[in-house]
């Protein structure tokens, strides 16, 4: 068995002072606490010595066996067309913010699992709900056109309006990568 | 005594997290390729890992501010 000596410190207020750094590992947990107290003393950790923390590890075991999400994953986001982001905001519902340069306002709010984009129109569809939804985000008064349950009242209103004949649905994940994320603020 | 310290993440980013100790390189750098074909967060972020042989119950160190 081995034992590391960490310092791991979350400042609650300021992520900035967030410091981590591995100090070193011993054989013994005695000798692990003997530097812990050493080290309490340095610049470095003096005041923060709760932050400073001992870990068991035996060796040739792997650790993290799972894998981890924590840190790395936010939900889905997507930036559907230039001022238009898409993005959901808990396990069901998604939001859309419409950023025309000026003023950020949210468009929709509502819970879908599937998208189109056709030129500036979005298209929402929810299995759960049985909802379509066709946004407009350049229509001056309504920009939610239409708003049914009906399949055929819905690819009807699509043909009138925007001459559009069917549409390829995407799936909205429940996660994306933050390394992915387009910007949204 | 040396062990090989396995960890994945960046210390000044404040994300990195021990894998494991292995008793030789060969053994770590299994790990490490496994971890990074098929775990998730380890996958995602495959040039992360580290791996550095430490020397047991060496502490000789001074951290300033």
């Amino acid at each position: 068995m081995l034992y590391e000596l960490i310092f791991d410190y979350w400042d609650e207020d300021d992520p900035n002072k967030d410091d981590t750094i591995f100090i070193a590992v011993y054989s013994s947990y005695e000798l692990a606490e003997r530097g812990r107290k050493k080290f309490a003393k340095q610049p470095r950790f003096k005041g923060k010595e709760e932050a400073l923390e001992i870990w068991e590890y035996e060796v040739n075991d792997k650790g993290w066996p799972e894998g981890f999400r924590q840190g790395l994953y936010e939900y889905f986001v997507a930036q559907l067309t230039d001022d238009l982001i898409m993005k959901k905001i808990d396990d069901n519902d998604v939001r859309i913010k419409l950023d025309d340069g000026t003023n950020k306002y949210y468009i929709f709010e509502g819970e879908v699992e599937f998208y189109a984009v056709s030129g500036r129109i979005i298209l929402l569809k929810s299995e759960k709900t049985g909802k379509f939804y066709c946004i407009d985000p350049d229509h001056k008064t309504k920009k939610i056109r239409i708003e049914t349950k009906d399949k055929e009242e819905f690819s009807a209103y699509l043909k009138q309006n925007y001459g559009m004949d069917s549409c390829a649905w995407t799936e909205i994940e429940q996660y994306v990568l933050k390394k992915d994320l387009p910007g949204w603020c | 005594m040396y062990i090989y310290r396995l960890s994945h993440g960046c210390e000044e980013e404040n994300n990195e997290k021990t894998i494991g100790y292995f008793g030789s390189w060969k053994k770590a750098r299994s790990v490490m390729k496994e971890y990074r074909s098929s775990l998730p967060g380890f996958k995602d972020y495959p040039k992360e890992f580290s791996i550095k042989k430490i020397r047991v119950n060496e502490d000789d160190y001074y951290f300033y501010d």
